[in-house]
């Protein structure tokens, strides 16, 4: 490349970078901001780090209580999509099933569809069952996403496994589930941990699941995030904290998992570089 | 393999081990899945207020019915999807596509910290994203206005003004998910062979030549496959534009899955909602099998499914 179209290629990377960064810039330094910073217009670019909003979500408004929630929802359901997951993607890879495939086509069918769908009798359901505001009740409404996306998922990792592996743990007297454990699950581990983030970050994401099925008790952050937008008052500091703390273990957990990015978000339809 | 007692009942497990394992996964699925989606079905064919549940009359497909030919709402939020379609999905495309071939440039430096930066709005909690953009969108307080103000432009009122509301959201949109197609697309680029490019260098080819002749063509299920994945993400919008502008102001920002949950959590007329649920999801149901046949077909590198 010659020197002018350097230039170009650099500013254009410089200027997008920018454009895209920013507004998560302006969400971290703001929730660090006094009172009176947050407002402040020209924008106060330098200021004093300030804690006390994040300190009294924290302390006060029970964002330990939703912290914790947003964690048990999203480990729960992934504990349980991944277990149930990687025996039906083993079953699924590894033996002649009848309709097989279209078993696995079904479930990433179901993997895609609008939350709406499901939202509207699951209210129904759990109304009647008492699961309403209940972790047990949004770990099962997030298992309905995550359970076919991991089952999906781990069928790919799986069938790059060579078929002689199995076969030579199933001759030494290793029993199928026995070769599941000792064998697909040490060797696909990095895949296996990159499909439990994505449900991770799935569940941790969520909106109209936590918003429609919990109020108070099971709440997961953004519940509460949302909530900072009220009708007649908008409580930005509040927001700016309570938006980092949901934003920044989400923003490094997918840092570290870059390499499975871009296979996780096209349904192992294409691997990341 | 030596057996200390033959019991019937393990001999059954074990040859059938296999449709023991994959059991659990299906019993949840059609337990929290299917079943709630046919008892959604079930409800679609009746009016049914979530407040008089004990009427229940059945009146087949006149939800289906009035929704595509009577409902004036239900008709805007189908022309606003499809709008936020139209406008966001090339423009991701476009962007995206010039980002992912800078990156691929090996003379370039610091590509790693770019891909890093660029990638953070994607995983970003989407209620997040849409109350911190609210927030920029502010006329008087807000970064946005400020920013503009600085180059002349003075008083937007971004997300309260019907014309701009849509914009608003669709600039969201585009700044959120721009990354993705990115992503995408530079992983689809590093994987193609290099071969056919030696070729075309040997016979002189220009790098744009190679671009259009070698890159988009090999690019095709890739490309494909990004668009249909972001299609079904806009058709299922929802968390942005609920604390954006709830549809608003009037309907200006009215969407397919906003108007949904409206109508089935805030006016409880649950067989009206169902019925729209059902329609929104065969929209998907057509994309995921447009997916599902070009995942099959075409050969995608190494995790190729």
């Amino acid at each position: 490349m010659n020197y002018v179209n350097r230039i170009i290629a650099y500013s254009i990377l410089v200027v997008v970078s920018i454009a895209v960064i920013f507004p998560i810039y302006w969400l971290f330094s703001s929730a660090l901001k006094a009172s009176q910073d947050v407002w402040a217009i020209p924008p106060a670019w330098t200021f004093r780090p300030d804690l006390s909003h994040l300190l009294s979500l924290i302390l006060e408004r029970g964002f330990i209580k939703y912290l914790i929630n947003s964690m048990v929802v999203s480990s729960g359901s992934t504990l349980i999509s991944i277990v149930l997951g990687s025996l039906a993607a083993y079953a699924l890879t590894r033996y002649y099933i009848k309709g097989g495939k279209h078993i696995a086509f079904w479930m990433i069918s179901l993997r895609m569809m609008p939350p709406i769908v499901v939202v509207l009798p699951l209210y129904i359901f759990f109304t009647r069952l008492r699961l309403i505001d209940t972790h047990l009740g949004l770990i099962l409404a997030h298992t309905t996403f995550n359970l076919p996306f991991a089952v999906w998922m781990l069928m790919g990792f799986f069938r790059e496994i060579p078929k002689q592996l199995n076969e030579a743990a199933l001759i030494d007297g290793c029993s199928p589930i026995g070769a599941l454990f000792r064998v697909f699950i040490p060797i696909s581990a990095p895949g296996l941990a990159a499909t439990a983030v994505f449900c991770i970050l799935w569940s941790w994401n969520d909106y109209i699941f936590a918003f429609s099925l919990t109020s108070t008790e099971a709440a997961t952050l953004p519940v509460p995030i949302s909530g900072f937008l009220g009708d007649y008052v908008w409580e930005w500091s509040a927001f700016y904290a309570g938006g980092s703390i949901a934003a920044v273990p989400i923003i490094l957990l997918a840092l570290i998992t870059q390499k499975y990015l871009v296979r996780g978000m096209t349904f192992g339809a294409i691997s990341g570089g | 393999m030596i057996r200390k007692s033959f019991s019937p009942y393990r001999y059954i497990i074990h040859r059938n081990i296999h449709y023991f394992m994959i059991l659990p996964a299906i019993l949840i699925l059609f337990s929290i899945v299917i079943y709630p989606m046919i008892y959604s079905f079930w409800i679609s064919l009746h009016t049914w207020y979530l407040g008089k549940p004990q009427q229940f009359p059945f009146v087949g497909l006149s939800n289906y019915y009035a929704l595509l030919f009577k409902d004036s709402v239900f008709r805007i939020s189908l022309r606003n999807t499809l709008v936020i379609l139209s406008v966001c999905i090339p423009v991701e495309f476009a962007l995206g596509l010039i980002l992912a071939l800078l990156l691929n440039r090996k003379d370039l430096k610091g590509r790693k910290i770019f891909r890093s930066i660029l990638i953070a709005p994607v995983v970003l909690t989407p209620v997040v994203a849409g109350v911190l953009w609210k927030f920029i969108f502010h006329p008087r307080l807000g970064i946005l206005n400020y920013l503009l103000s600085l180059v002349g432009i003075r008083g937007i009122e971004w997300v309260a003004d019907p014309r701009f509301a849509l914009v608003s959201v669709m600039m969201v949109d585009i700044w959120q998910w721009t990354a993705f197609m990115m992503l995408v697309l530079y992983a689809g680029i590093i994987s193609l062979p290099r071969e056919p490019y030696e070729a075309a260098q040997l016979d002189g080819a220009t790098s744009w030549q190679q671009f259009i002749y070698l890159t988009m063509p090999l690019l095709r299920p890739i490309i494909i496959v990004a668009l249909l994945i972001r299609t079904m993400d806009i058709v299922k919008i929802f968390d942005v534009i609920y604390v954006l502008t709830r549809g608003g102001p009037g309907d200006a920002t009215e969407v397919l899955t906003l108007y949904n949950f409206r109508v089935g959590l805030n006016y409880f007329d649950m067989g009206k909602a169902a019925a729209m649920s059902w329609i929104i999801a065969i929209i998907i149901i057509l994309l995921a099998q447009a997916y599902l046949r070009i995942i099959q077909t075409e050969p995608f590198g190494r995790g190729a499914i």
